[in-house]
Parts: structure tokens; sequence; C-alpha cells
């Protein structure tokens, strides 16, 4: 074992230039792969906010008598989906309205005498994707005028997220491949370069995992260094995004990054290493006939 | 501690090296094989340590069929067998202290014993004081010397020897042989290809003759070759 390590590390100095690169590319790689991770967990971050504040308002039929409100409001309350029923009345909508328009509220004196406005309730879901069912079973009732409820957003943030996680995947796909082929040319050079000596290990009767040994663990180390870099610049970014971000746009919710990047950062590690031994042993299946 | 029957070996571009070689070397015994450039010499050398399997044929080194061999026991008999050449397949950036230690390290020996037995093995060759000379600092008759204290620093029951003086002028060469003999006195079954005429004859040992792959003679306390034969070499 003390003799795979020193002659890893030996073939690393000697070949700094190429391990260089190796741990570069790996570390590229790694970085692209959180960007998208970090990205991505954002704005499902963002989803769920959003998913988590959809509601249904419900429109009375004009007139209705208090005691058929109450009944509605506890039918649609005994859904199993449905979080809350808030009741609104048309002084409350006309209130709302009001306090929208501020300085133009001028404009609603004309109808203050005979309030258009509906009453309506605000129901805010327990499961939020269920809201489509609730609100046609809503619109059944009798006394319902209409039912109304924004989803367009969250399924726009949904659907961004799902193209923006496959773009992602194939480029780091991608780049994983390119960082493979890399590590195992970088080995190939190694493996070239110490024929002779290999050539008389397996002559004086040392067996392959002894002989391979080294160069696996030369491909692990430079995998490893490169993880290792991806993450102290990917941890150094996104604090810089935590503190920055929400000083620039408040209203954005920003993933704290306390156990996301600790999770990412065993990802990175996990697949760098990954990435490096495996470019090692594809050189070896190949160049190694013992 | 060796014996081969009906060995024919045929490479892949239809060149027959060996046809139907039978022989056995007992536990202890020095033998030459000599023959022409071509005649299958190294080819022989190369089955001994698994290097190339027989394409038929048996070889079978210190009671084992080499040829039946699985891939990852062949590190294990090469461990047993010590092996030099013409051109001493020394590392050039290692002393010679690293060089002999190297072949104990391949094989997980511990500190204790490298450090115990590659002395053993140098001075045994005669190089006490050359440690930590580098490959390159040294005459060839040393750098061999290197090589055969690599060969023997894991006590091998048998040394094999593919030209070892091919390089070496006659004085040296002869140093070289001395200590191969001493190492066969030791117990070591010695094999050596050679071209190396007046060693042979003076040395009063078995000889085995190849001639296109085939034995054309075996001899105990035998020459190079016989009288007509040799000079007729020599004419031409």
């Amino acid at each position: 074992m003390g003799y795979a390590v020193r002659e890893a590390l030996r073939s690393i100095r000697r070949n700094s230039l190429m391990g260089i690169a190796s741990i570069s590319t790996v570390g590229l790689c790694l970085v692209c792969l959180a960007a998208f991770y970090l990205v991505s967990a954002n704005i499902r971050h963002v989803a769920t906010i959003l998913e988590s504040q959809v509601e249904i308002r419900v429109f009375l039929v004009e007139g209705l008598e208090s005691k058929r409100v109450e009944d509605i409001r506890e039918t649609i309350a005994g859904y199993k989906d449905v979080l809350s029923v808030r009741y609104v009345s048309k002084d409350d909508a006309l209130r709302r309205l009001r306090q929208q328009l501020g300085q133009y509220s001028d404009l609603l004196a004309d109808i203050e005498e005979a309030n258009p406005l509906p009453a309506s309730f605000e129901v805010s879901m327990k499961s939020p994707e269920k809201v489509g069912d609730v609100a046609e079973d809503i619109a059944r009732l009798s006394g319902v005028e209409s039912v109304s409820y924004k989803r367009e957003l969250v399924y726009r943030l949904l659907l961004v997220t799902r193209v923006f996680r496959v773009t992602g995947t194939f480029l780091v796909a991608a780049l994983a491949v390119a960082t493979v082929v890399l590590v195992s040319n970088t080995i190939r050079l190694t493996l070239f370069a110490r024929r002779h000596e290999i050539a008389i290990m397996k002559l004086v009767g040392a067996t392959d995992s002894f002989i391979r040994a080294p160069f696996v663990l030369e491909g692990l180390i430079l995998g490893f260094v490169g993880a290792g870099l991806a993450s102290l610049v990917t941890r150094a970014a996104y604090s810089w995004v935590t503190v920055n971000v929400p000083k620039a746009v408040p209203f954005l919710p920003v993933l704290p990054g306390s156990p996301l990047l600790d999770r990412l950062t065993a990802i990175l590690l996990l697949s760098g290493t990954a990435m490096g031994a495996f470019g090692s042993a594809l050189s070896l299946r190949r160049y190694t006939q013992v | 501690m060796i014996r081969l029957k009906n060995v024919t070996k045929t490479y892949p571009n239809n060149v027959v090296a060996l046809s139907n070689v039978s022989f056995t070397v007992a536990k202890g015994e020095f033998v030459f094989v000599v023959g022409p450039s071509g005649a299958g010499k190294t080819t022989l050398t190369r089955l001994l340590y698994r290097e190339e399997l027989p394409t038929s044929g048996s070889v079978v080194v210190d009671g084992q069929d080499v040829t039946e061999l699985n891939p990852w026991e062949v590190p294990y008999l090469r461990r047993t067998i010590g092996v030099v050449f013409q051109d001493f397949k020394l590392l050039p950036d290692r002393t010679v202290y690293e060089n002999v230690a190297f072949a104990m390290e391949v094989t997980g020996a511990t500190r204790r014993e490298i450090r115990r037995r590659v002395p053993w093995a140098i001075e045994a060759v005669g190089l006490k004081g050359k440690e930590t000379a580098m490959p390159e600092e040294l005459s060839g008759g040393e750098q061999q010397r290197t090589s055969l204290a690599r060969a023997i620093v894991n006590k091998p029951s048998l040394l094999i020897a593919d030209e070892p003086t091919g390089n070496l002028d006659p004085t040296t060469s002869w140093g070289i042989v001395r200590l191969m003999e001493e190492i066969n006195r030791w117990g070591t079954t010695v094999v050596m290809a050679t071209h190396a005429q007046a060693i042979v004859n003076s040395m009063q040992k078995r000889v085995i003759a190849l001639s296109e792959g085939r034995v054309v003679r075996d001899e105990e306390r035998g020459v190079y070759a016989h009288e007509a034969r040799y000079l007729g070499i020599r004419r031409a």
C-alpha cells in the first residue's frame, strides 16, 4: 500500500502538466454539476413556496342568504385537501380594491352605492396538486357563481426546472465523458512512460493488482483533488450568492447554504473520485495485458 | 525440475519457433541451450517462465504444468524463477540497491526481509560498495551482476539466462558465468541460452542444441558444436 501511494504521487509529479489538465477538467465538470444542482434546487424551492400559496377563489351568487353561505363554507372546509376557508364579503372586496388602487380610489366613488363586487371564499390547499379537482367540485355546488385559481406560474416554474435539469444532465454527462477520457489519457501516458518498469514487475512476479494499484490510485487522486477544488469554488460562490442576492432581489427566496452545500460537497467528491477511478480503469484495461 | 513434452510453438505469422521439443532437466543441473539465431532458444526460455504458451505440448516447471496455470497464478510461478537478459533490463532511474530491492517490493516482502536479503544478494554478486550507484555509472559486467542479484534475491529454484553475456567482452563474460556456476552450486537449477562458444566448450556442462526449432543434440559434458560443424560455420 505504501508502495502504491509513493508511486502514484511520483508519477503525478512527473506528469504534472497532464495532471493539472486532468484536475482542471474534473473541477470544471463538477463546478457545472454543482451550478445546475444549486440552481435547480432553488427553482424547486421557489416553486414549492408558490405552490403552497395556490388559492381557489370561489365567487358566490349575488344575494345569497347567510345560512346558505355558511353551508357552502362548511362543505368546502370539509374537503380533505383543503387547508382553510376565508370568507370575503362584498364590503371586504370593495375595501381591498380601494386599497389596491390607492391614490386612484376616487374612481370607485360611483359604484360605492351599488357594490358590484361579489362575495367570495378564499380557499387555501393542503395538497396544492389537487387544486384542479377541488375547484371542479366547488364549482358544482349550488350558490357558487364561479371559481378561479392560478396555477400557471407554478406549472411554468416546474417546467423550467425540468428543462433545466434535462439540459444540465446532458451537459454534465458530456463533460463527465470528456473528463474520464482526459484522466484515462493521463494514466495512459504514465503507463507508457513506465512500460519497461511494468515489464520488469511482471517478470519478477508482481501480481496484476499490485501493478495496477498505483495507476488506479493516481486516477483516484486526480479525481479527488479536482472535486475538492470544485467544492471550494462552489462553496465560495454560493456563500456570495446567499449574501448578495437577497440584497439585490429581496422577494427571491434563496436556499440557505448549510445542509445543501454539505450534501453537494459529498456528491462532488464522490463523483470526482469515481470519474478518476473509472478513467484509470479504462486505460488499464485497454493498455495492460498482464 | 523441468520437463518439456512434445512442445510446439507456432507464432501467428506461421513461423514455427519450436517443433516437437522434449527434454527433462533435473534439479540442480546446469544446462546450456545453444544454436544459431532463430533456432528457438529465446522462445524456449520464455515458455519456462510463462511469458508465452506453447501451441501444443506440456511444460512442467517444479512439478507444475505451467500451461495449465490461471493468469493470476503466473506471478507466483515467477517468484520462484530468476531471469537474466542480454540487455540487463535494469530501471535506469534507480540505484543498484533499489533495483534489487524492487524485485522484493513487488512480491510484498516486508521491509525487514528486504533490508536483510538485498545486501546479501549484492554481496553475493560482488557489488558490495556499489549499492548507491546508478546503472549508467556501471560497466556492462556490473550491470549484469546487478540483474543477477535481482534474479537471486528471491532465492529462486530456477535461474534462466537468455544470452546473459551477449553484450559483454570475453573476460567479463567469464566472470558472469563463474558467478552463475556458483549460484548453481548453491542448488539453483540454471538454464542458459547462449552463443558463447568458448564458454560452452570449456565449462563441460550439459548442452542442448537447437536448430530450426528442433533439438538436434543433447549431451552431458557437451561442446558448442562438433568439430566438423564448427569448422563449417567458421568457413562460411
